[in-house]
């Protein structure tokens, strides 16, 4: 069909099975299927190595079902603006030698990004326990939208505290931050993002890059263990 | 004439009166509050738990927020959401192949996404009680536990009764405009909209309809021919049908007509469409019958209260350029020193009424001054200006043809810029490249010499059609307006309900379906403009189209 093309290749090889008789794939979070090693799918570009993060079952019973990988990030030397109308350069913000968590987000997002939104929000009396000085940073992936305004908006719902930084800026400076995070979505369309989230303990630390949704107490528990993880 | 709204409210009403009489059978009233805004019949929010451990209230987390308005679902953020309407959730679900296809085929997903898709959730038809134990436990109607990022409600037992009847009046039923065969379809011109401009949107839209009828007579003569995929797909293609929508008279008696039309042959959505005027009356017909109206080709949308309407934009016209205007200003000039003179027109009313509110928010002085007809504004224009100022901002509305060429640019040495709308370029060309070096033009289009490679996919498919390219920006936006309709048909593949056809829009017009006109054209949920910002654009007869940007991109 006309406006099928991009997906023909993935029909022929599929159609000839009968879609419903394919054995499921075992999913992470589904109830009594992956084991943990299936949670960590290894991304061959990253240059970090995998790390052997535990997820243990929360009060819930069910698994988390998020990839933790390692790596090393350097920020472009973009300026940002705040929540607050504040110019924000990038680079040096995370270059400040203290706990950093950083995630991407953008504030139409109906059904990843409030739950991402909310963890954070969740997180901070935990988070503050094990690091006063730590800083939050959020950081629109559709700034054209994402005014200064409707960051501040977000981040009242999730009752940010000032060590939390809302961040949008001009499209092209998002997209640099975007390529220099490794979080760029697919089919240049923001729909089909991914939720990402950063932690770094101190510049002595490598980035721990988790894509999933976590729990508050996965955060924290991965917020306390990135400390581990020293750069050589 | 009984539109669509409210006969939904009706029939909640209904519902309503029979669950005072039974308490047990829920409002359905009180369940659409719950399912939009997260409040229980008390009017409190709800507690609720999401990915485990994350206390969250519903008023922040509504069934809106990820069933979406139309209750068919989503997919985001590698997230697959399921359609919660009644007529599917009190059914058993067997398997269907068309209704996750997109998701199976057509959208661009993770790989563990797919793998995701590909089990089939088989379950039986949901009873209030299993129901109930999937909103409040997380638990399916086939005994299994749902994602953790369905949230665990502490929904009391009357809201849960509540929320199950307003789901039980959504049923899977096509809207009103869609036939057994056909599809109707409508565009509105209204009264001196410029005829060149109308010709050259209804070609291009009567050779697509043409087009996109060949190919389903094709394939609706071929059935068989494809047995593994298209030919599933036999009964969701139906013949487009366009209706032209001709309005006469004033703006305030338009939403009348287009009641009569509507009520005279209902359509599913109205596509493009030549606005000179106000949209505003044709948006409120838009959502008063919950029609989509897809990217009309208009200066004035509707701004005020557009978030989830049903009028979506390529954006937000006059009043996006006279903010880019105010931005412009703020940030060229230290503490600017502004003269404004306008049209008391809409157009330009319009745009100085928006950079008023920028310049007054930044600190920058300004004195703004309308005039009630063209000769009053040439007048004050030609006695401008006895002190030296950063930037004479004119506004000339509807007689942009009469204001700009009359402009003795000579004489407006004082004004260090002169900031015109975009649609005075053409008027400007006349002056001598010498004294046109002070004037600049709110630009909120790609600028020239870009080149987005859908354009060559338009073009060819225009020449192939034989379809002449009179009016490029008309002719690329009307396509633009089209192939969303096409795309988003074919993703919602037989379930024609129109705030899905709306989310499918807010999901895929990032995609690469850009025509070029626009740097970027993209929504998301709600939103309902698709370009956010502009150029400001100086002349310069060596370059392409004989402009060059003086600003980056603004959005405002």
């Amino acid at each position: 069909m006309r406006n099928f093309k991009n997906v023909a290749a993935s029909l022929f090889s599929l159609v000839s099975v009968n879609w419903l008789s394919l054995v499921p794939i075992a999913r992470a979070g589904d109830q009594a299927s992956a084991a943990p090693a299936d949670e960590h799918h290894h991304h061959d570009h990253m240059a970090g190595d995998e790390s052997g993060a535990e997820h243990d079952h929360d009060a819930s019973g069910a698994k988390s079902d998020y990839e933790r990988t390692l790596g090393a990030y350097a920020a472009p030397k973009v300026t940002l603006v705040d929540q607050f109308q504040r110019p924000v350069r990038l680079d040096q913000l995370l270059e400040e030698d203290r706990p950093l968590l950083v995630q991407f987000i953008f504030t139409s997002c109906t059904t990843i990004c409030p739950v991402m939104g909310a963890v954070f929000g969740g997180a901070q009396d935990d988070v503050a326990a094990l690091a006063p000085n730590y800083r939050m940073v959020s950081i629109s992936i559709d700034p054209e939208y994402d005014t200064p305004e409707r960051l501040l908006e977000f981040a009242q719902k999730q009752n940010a505290r000032g060590d939390w930084e809302l961040l949008t800026g001009s499209a092209a400076d998002i997209q640099s931050v975007i390529k220099a995070f490794d979080v760029l979505y697919q089919g240049d369309n923001k729909m089909y993002h991914q939720p990402y989230t950063f932690m770094r303990w101190s510049s002595k630390n490598k980035w721990v890059r988790i894509r999933g949704l976590m729990s508050v107490a996965d955060l924290t528990r991965e917020f306390a263990e990135s400390r581990r993880d020293k750069v050589k | 004439m009984m539109n669509r709204f409210l006969c939904g409210l009706l029939m909640l009403a209904v519902a309503s009166t029979a669950a005072a009489e039974n308490p047990a059978a829920g409002d359905p009233v009180a369940g659409r509050r719950l399912y939009f805004e997260g409040l229980s019949a008390i009017g409190e929010p709800i507690a609720a738990r999401t990915e485990g451990d994350i206390k969250i209230s519903s008023a922040q987390f509504s069934c809106v927020s990820c069933h979406r308005p139309s209750a068919y679902g989503s997919s985001e953020g590698g997230i697959y959401v399921p359609p919660i309407r009644g007529g599917f959730l009190f059914q058993p679900n067997k398997g269907d192949r068309l209704r996750i296809f997109k998701e199976l085929y057509q959208e661009i997903q993770s790989k563990e996404f797919w793998a995701e898709m590909r089990d089939p959730r088989l379950r039986p038809a949901y009873t209030n009680a299993t129901l109930s134990k999937a909103v409040t436990e997380g638990v399916d109607a086939a005994g299994r536990e749902m994602k953790r990022t369905m949230p665990r409600y502490d929904l009391s037992a009357a809201d849960m009764a509540n929320l199950t009847a307003y789901l039980k009046t959504l049923d899977a039923k096509p809207d009103p405009g869609v036939m057994p065969t056909t599809i109707n379809f409508a565009t509105i011109v209204t009264p001196d909209a410029d005829p060149d401009a109308t010709k050259a949107m209804l070609d291009t839209m009567s050779a697509f309809f043409k087009w996109m009828n060949l190919h389903t007579q094709g394939n609706l003569q071929s059935p068989g021919f494809s047995p593994n995929y298209r030919s599933d797909f036999l009964a969701t293609y139906r013949y487009w049908d366009l209706q032209v929508w001709e309005l006469k008279g004033e703006p305030e008696t338009w939403r009348g007509q287009l009641l009569e039309f509507y009520k005279s042959k209902p359509v599913f959505a109205v596509i493009s469409g030549m606005v000179n005027g106000p949209h505003s009356p044709i948006a409120d017909f838009c959502d008063s019958t919950s029609t989509p109206c897809v990217m009309p080709i208009t200066e004035l949308p509707q701004t005020n209260d557009a978030l989830y309407k049903y009028s979506l934009y390529f954006n937000r016209g006059r009043e996006l350029e006279g903010e880019a205007a105010g931005s412009y200003l703020t940030t060229t000039f230290a503490k600017a020193d502004i003269l404004q003179y306008y049209l008391e027109d809409d157009l330009g009313a319009v745009s100085a009424v928006a950079l008023l509110r920028t310049i007054n928010r930044s600190g920058a002085r300004i004195v703004s001054e309308g005039f009630p007809t063209p000769e009053k504004l040439k007048e004050a224009v030609a006695k401008c200006c006895s002190d030296k100022i950063d930037a004479l901002v004119i506004w000339p509305g509807t007689a942009v043809g009469q204001i700009v060429p009359s402009l003795d640019l000579n004489k407006l040495k004082n004004a260090a810029e002169i900031i015109l709308p975009s649609d005075a370029i053409s008027s400007a060309a006349a002056f001598e490249p010498k004294s046109n070096k002070r004037l600049r033009f709110v630009y909120p289009y790609e600028k020239p010499g870009v080149l987005h490679p859908r354009e060559f996919d338009v073009r060819a498919w225009m020449g192939s059609r034989r379809l002449r390219i009179t009016n490029e920006r008309v002719q690329f936006q009307t396509y633009y307006a089209l192939t969303l309709i096409e795309h988003s048909l074919e993703h919602l593949l037989g379930d024609f309900n129109r705030e899905y056809l709306i989310e499918l829009i807010e999901h895929e017009a990032e995609k690469n379906l850009n025509i070029g006109t626009y740097p970027t054209l993209a929504l998301g949920p709600g939103q309902r403009f698709a370009s956010k910002g502009a150029y400001v654009m100086r002349l310069d007869e060596k370059a392409e189209d004989g402009m060059v940007p003086a600003s980056a991109w603004i959005v405002p």
